[in-house]
């Protein structure tokens, strides 16, 4: 193939006011510059989180050997159990990781807060904190802000933000804000593809104008509240501000003509369809991740409780307790930690497809994934038990990750917040310290 | 075991206050706190007596006595001091086993705490603080709906849910409605895509389908019940005589439509009855050419009185209002059907449909009359008042002038009616229609005439004010007593006030929960999941009896009657009750129905689908009826005790049992079980029963069952009622009877205040502090002499002060 006159650096015609784009790597850029192409290979993150922790049978109880959800074994030898035997064929791109957890949110009062501040670590007590703090996923969006057509995706099986005692989000804001989760495959799709279409600049034209006048009358209000009022003005025009970034950035990326091809799928499908919705919703991730629409993505596959409309998705799967009654039951019922453990399992299952994907397509040298890291995890162990996180790494292979272990922390030494710290600075955000981060290094996952 | 959910009363400890402001010497507001007797005397006290268990990095009970701020009045750590005041005015603190006060440091504690909380009540009342919020979800539905007349509650329902406040359960509270980039985005998506349609419904022409009686076929194909079988034809049911047709009991004609409306459609009938009758209108389609099946759905049912003459009745629908395999069935040919509901027959003169019906909007924005030399000016007219109803209050000179340029803009480009849309879409996106509560640019007294007229709206309608309520506004008699007593009354009348009550029910009960219960076919095969609708909806006529009828608010603790329908009533039982109309319905003691406390929505929401659930039970009527919320559970609470010899085969209560016991978890679950065990006659699905059933596994080797290919895995078996309990309070019940009239006996007060507090809440749009303690008493005492009448409470909530300045 011959050079063509398009063949420039990435950035030169890709300059907006103020915005800078990064289109997704195109392979003819490569030519004869590899080392470059491949640093300039996009870095993803997904954080996802599934609720009430995971089926933990004590040492004496029989079910022990197969249900246990962390592996046999530790470091390079480890062995996975019977629920998460999905994972095997990823073994040498997943680290598995037991002993963090967030300790400020040991005394919160009421454990279902816990998933709130499963990507923030901060301190959350039951009817006395009202707000949250940014979560990772949303630091590491923020610092790449106008690389990507959607700076982030939160998805939920459930949508929206819930409250602080019941998140149905995982991201917030830097304000501490939750943002509302989207949960309708039509919306997101929609959000993915629908940018450029004439009528979709269309409507962001219109919206700019009427966000002018919003922000003139935002002025007014301003003269007009009195100090008690303040920080509902501030929220307001931080809120207008926010969104005049947003839509200047899909302004520019709409000019820029669609990023990829909208693919067929059927969006029809709702989260009663349990396991056809949580793989369009990894579809969605990685069909966005793929044509480089975000490098960040959430995902709260159920939200925590016994109140959660997602409460009942493993009845919908067959079993016989709905997902509160799994962990509450375990140990009180013959089969109970099996029975939790095909919970477990279901969610195994799940994760091994979406990295699966990752895995299946090529990129630059190698893989999606080597430049990926899929984070998983649960907020509580056990019953309500704020410790001991069940936690998987997979992936970013070539961005750092030491995979292939089962790392076992020293709960008293290290946090959660500390692998947050490493996961940003493989995603290049040169942060030394999140939440209750301790600066620890955790030299033996990252190099 | 324990239960978690958002406990949901207030946290107040009234009983020391209420004491307390009987005796209150006036102390004037801006009295500074008394650091000085803290520093010198009770600083000393609390070392001596306090500080040994309660300091360090992990002091008792999460009270830290050391750093703790002493400035009850404005400082930081007034809950601090409250669960202090509480737990040394109640004897608890310090503990049995350790030295106590004497009486004259007792003494000298206690005074300085009633005097600093005395200032702290005062400061509080007399603080400013916001009042500025954003529409909630649902009230920006309704009052878009009240502004533009279309139905935009799917476009709505792209907005997040706003955040429950922990203390209240209500959605409403400023504090929580917050707003962000990507919420106000979606907030203009809403607005934008709603306009988009009404732009295009306008372009539409109303299709008219008239019946032709006299050739109309009165006998329409037979119709097949769902599995197929078919329907008994209604032959002879509907007779033709002259240019009218007789329908008998149960006949019905049809009339064939062009597909389904887009946007709002007419059913006209032109009917008499001799007797007292009814019609039922609806709408349905046949499944596909080859599939007789008929998907049929109730429009209305109208009442018809005796009468010799003809009368004329229009029902309007929307499409959205439809069951969604009816939207989608764009294909499918659709028929209007009216059919005799009663007894008596019904004779049709008329009978006509109209889709598309723009009327009402084109008309509201564009006479046909007006000639096109005078639309400028009509315009100008419409946004003037636009403003007026969306801002609710007079627009300003500038805010004029902004708008009609913008009309004038897009005029220029867009026919009248759609620039006249696009000039709305931006009057509701700016703040001045998103928040509640903005002060006016000249605050005086009509400006703060308008704000009272928005707070009663958007409290009592969750919307806009109508044109009455502005006109009292405009005339500054809105905060007379008598014209703002007579608005109470006239707007709970009005069936505006219906989305007030159901939101609230909803918020107040949770009724949320119900929805949430996945109840188990295997014990209770009765059990349909379409019964949870039908239960909220008993719930909601029940709270609308109170709240806009006028029944006493003691119906909700204990009533001789029910709201059901004969659906609804098949599941409990009750005899006689025929139609899907909920109606009032007298039952008696063996009906073991009445009271909130018998319904499916608390029953079936309050059990985990398989077995009743006292601790649940327990806990939803404690917090929510009570108003006295059990303490959160502790964190990393122990499990039940599994190692309990025979546990496996305990049954629930057993279970319970087990767990008060263990000394941990005793000294809550003593306050919550007890509640929930005398409803052990009713079962997880909200039935009545005698005996509990018991669903095992069969372990081992299944008993053959013949003629069956597969053994079942589950065996049942049934034990007997345990429903006798001791409450906290010591008073031994017996079930469900002796419940009931402890609560209305000895507990009424305490519900009443509950409510009262909620109410207030709901109105103020906050959660209750400190300093609203003499207003939730004076409330209370206001409820209580008026036998519990809600309407005569929201008047005396309206009138208070708290309200009338908005915060």
């Amino acid at each position: 193939m011959a050079l063509k006159s398009w063949h420039l650096p990435r950035k030169t015609f890709l300059r907006g006011t103020g915005v800078s784009l990064a289109l997704p790597f195109l392979n003819a850029m490569a030519v004869g510059r590899e080392e470059q192409a491949l640093k300039s290979l996009p870095k993803r993150s997904a954080f996802i989180f599934f609720p009430n922790g995971v089926s933990l049978p004590p040492e004496r109880d029989p079910q022990f050997e197969d249900w246990h959800w962390f592996p046999k074994g530790e470091g390079r030898d480890y062995e996975f159990r019977t629920s998460q035997q999905a994972l095997n064929p990823f073994r040498e791109d997943i680290s598995v990781v037991s002993g963090l957890s967030h300790p400020l949110n040991r005394n919160s009062g009421d454990a279902h807060v816990n998933p709130t501040g499963f990507l923030t670590s901060k301190e959350m007590i039951k009817g006395k904190t009202t707000s949250n703090s940014i979560s990772i996923d949303q630091l590491i969006s923020n610092a790449h802000r106008g690389q990507t057509q959607l700076a982030s995706m939160p998805l939920s099986t459930v949508g929206g933000v819930g409250n602080i005692s019941r998140t149905y989000t995982l991201s917030f804001d830097k304000d501490g804000k939750g943002i509302p989760a989207w949960s309708s495959l039509k919306q997101i799709y929609e959000q993915m593809y629908g940018a450029s279409s004439p009528a979709a600049r269309a409507r962001l034209k219109e919206k700019q104008n009427l966000l002018n006048e919003i922000h003139a009358d935002a002025r007014d209000f301003s003269r007009r509240l009195g100090k008690e009022d303040r920080a509902t003005l501030d929220e307001y025009l931080s809120a207008i501000s926010d969104l005049e970034k947003k839509i200047e950035n899909d302004r520019l990326w709409a000019e820029q003509g669609a990023v990829a091809a909208p693919p067929e799928m059927n969006l029809e499908i709702e989260f009663t369809d349990v396991e056809n919705y949580i793989r369009s919703m990894y579809d969605l991730m990685y069909l966005a991740f793929k044509a480089d629409i975000t490098r960040v993505a959430t995902y709260q596959i159920a939200s925590e409780g016994g109140t959660a409309p997602t409460n009942n998705l493993s009845k919908r799967l067959g079993m016989s307790k709905d997902l509160h009654q799994l962990s509450h039951s375990a140990a009180k019922t013959d089969d109970g930690f099996k029975d939790w453990g095909l919970w477990d399992q279901f969610v195994a299952r799940q994760l091994a497809y979406f990295i699966g994907r990752l895995k299946d397509t090529k990129e630059g040298d190698g893989t999606m994934l080597d430049r990926s890291l899929v984070f998983q995890g649960a907020a509580t162990s056990r019953v309500h038990d704020n410790t001991n996180f069940p936690l998987i790494l997979a992936g970013g292979k070539q961005i750092g990750h030491k995979a292939g272990q089962f790392i076992k922390y020293d709960e008293q030494n290290n946090n959660l917040a500390n692998l947050f710290v490493r996961m940003a600075n493989a995603m290049d955000v040169p942060i030394e310290s999140f939440g209750d981060s301790t600066g620890v290094s955790m030299s033996e996952l990252f190099t | 075991m324990h239960v978690s959910r958002p406990t949901s009363a207030l946290r107040m400890t009234f009983f020391v206050v209420s004491l307390l402001l009987c005796a209150a010497p006036v102390c004037t507001a801006g009295d500074p706190p008394d650091t000085q007797t803290y520093n010198e005397r009770v600083r000393p006290f609390l070392n001596t007596y306090c500080v040994k268990c309660h300091s360090g990095e992990q002091p008792k009970a999460g009270i830290g006595l050391q750093m703790i701020d002493p400035d009850i009045v404005t400082g930081a750590d007034f809950d601090l001091w409250e669960d202090i005041r509480e737990a040394f005015n109640s004897g608890e603190m310090p503990p049995e086993d350790e030295p106590q006060p004497t009486e004259a440091e007792r003494n000298l504690m206690t005074d300085w705490l009633d005097a600093e909380f005395r200032k702290a009540l005062q400061h509080g009342a007399t603080k400013e603080r916001g009042r500025v919020r954003r529409l909630t979800r649902y009230e920006l539905q309704y009052a878009l709906e009240d502004l533009l007349q279309s139905s935009v509650k799917e476009h709505v329902n792209a907005l997040p849910e706003e955040a429950t406040s922990i203390e209240t359960g209500l959605k409403n509270n400023a504090q929580l409605l917050m707003i962000s980039g990507p919420h106000l985005e979606s907030y203009l998506n809403v607005i934008l895509s709603v306009i988009d349609e009404l732009k295009q419904v306008t372009t539409w022409t109303p299709q008219r389908v008239v019946a032709d009686i006299e050739h109309l076929d009165v006998h329409p194909p037979q119709t097949f019940a769902d599995k197929g079988r078919p329907n008994k034809p209604p032959v002879a049911k509907a007779e033709r005589s002259g240019k009218t047709i007789r329908l008998q009991p149960g006949g019905y004609i049809d009339l064939q439509i062009p597909g389904i409306s887009r946007y709002a459609f007419d059913t006209t009938v032109r009917v008499k009855a001799e007797g007292e009758a009814a019609v039922r209108l609806s709408i349905g389609f046949q499944r596909s050419d080859v599939d007789p099946r008929q998907v049929v759905h109730t429009l209305a049912t109208v009442p018809l009185a005796p009468s010799p003459d003809f009368a004329t009745h229009t029902i309007q629908s929307w499409p959205a209002e439809l069951p969604t395999e009816m939207s989608r069935a764009i294909d499918r040919r659709f028929f209007i059907r009216v059919a005799n509901a009663s007894k008596r027959p019904v004779v049709v003169e008329a009978f006509e449909y109209l889709s598309n019906n723009n009327i009402a909007l084109t008309s509201s924005l564009l006479p046909e009359t007006i000639p096109p030399a005078d639309i400028p000016a009509h315009a100008k007219n419409r946004i003037a008042e636009f403003l007026r109803r969306a801002l609710r209050r007079p627009p300003t000179q500038r805010e004029l002038h902004k708008y009609t340029a913008i009309y004038q803009q897009h005029a220029r480009s867009e026919p009248p009616m759609s620039a006249l849309l696009s000039t709305y879409q931006a009057i509701l996106c700016s703040p001045g229609f998103f928040y509640l509560g903005l002060p006016a640019e000249q605050p005086d007294d009509t400006a703060t005439s308008f704000r009272l007229a928005e707070r009663l709206a958007f409290c009592l309608w969750c919307s806009v004010p109508d044109e009455e309520l502005l006109r009292l506004a405009e005339a500054g008699t809105l905060s007379q007593p008598d014209v703002l007593s007579a608005q109470v009354d006239r707007m709970l009348a009005d069936e505006k006030a219906r989305r007030f009550v159901e939101h609230f029910t909803d918020q107040w009960l949770q009724t949320s929960l119900l929805f949430n219960v996945a109840v188990d076919r295997t014990y209770y095969p009765r059990f349909r999941d379409s019964l949870k609708e039908l239960m909220r909806r008993e719930t909601v006529e029940a709270v609308n009896d109170v709240f806009r009828n006028g029944a006493t608010a003691l119906d909700f603790l204990d009533c001789d009657h029910v709201f059901v329908n004969q659906t609804l009533a098949g599941f409990y039982q009750l005899r006689g009750v025929r139609g899907s109309e909920f109606r009032k319905v007298s039952v008696t003691d063996r009906n073991h129905r009445g009271g909130l406390l018998t319904q499916g929505t608390f029953l079936v929401g309050n059990s985990d689908g398989m077995n009743s659930h006292a601790i649940l039970r327990g806990v939803w009527l404690t917090s929510i009826l009570l108003n006295d919320p059990p303490p959160d559970p502790p964190a990393n609470v122990p499990p039940l005790d599994e190692t309990i010899p025979g546990f496996e085969k305990m049954t629930l209560n057993e279970k319970l049992f087990a767990h008060r016991n263990n000394a941990a978890c005793n000294s809550c679950h003593r306050r919550i079980d007890p509640w929930g065990i005398a409803f052990e006659n009713y079962d997880a699905s909200g039935a009545w029963r005698e005996q509990v059933l018991v669903v095992s596994k069969i372990t081992g080797k299944r008993p053959k069952v013949k003629g069956k290919k597969r053994a079942p895995a589950f065996e049942k078996s049934f034990l007997p009622v345990a429903r006798e309990a001791t409450l906290p309070d010591g008073v031994a019940v017996d079930g469900i009877d002796s419940l009931k009239t402890h609560l209305m006996t000895a507990r009424r007060d305490d519900f009443a205040r509950g409510l009262t507090e909620r109410l207030l809440a709901s109105a103020l749009s906050r959660d209750l502090e400190y300093h609203d303690t003499q207003l939730v008493d004076q409330l209370a005492e206001h409820f209580k002499n008026s036998n519990y009448r809600v309407p005569d409470l929201m008047r005396a909530i309206v009138s208070s002060e708290q309200f009338q300045r908005g915060y």
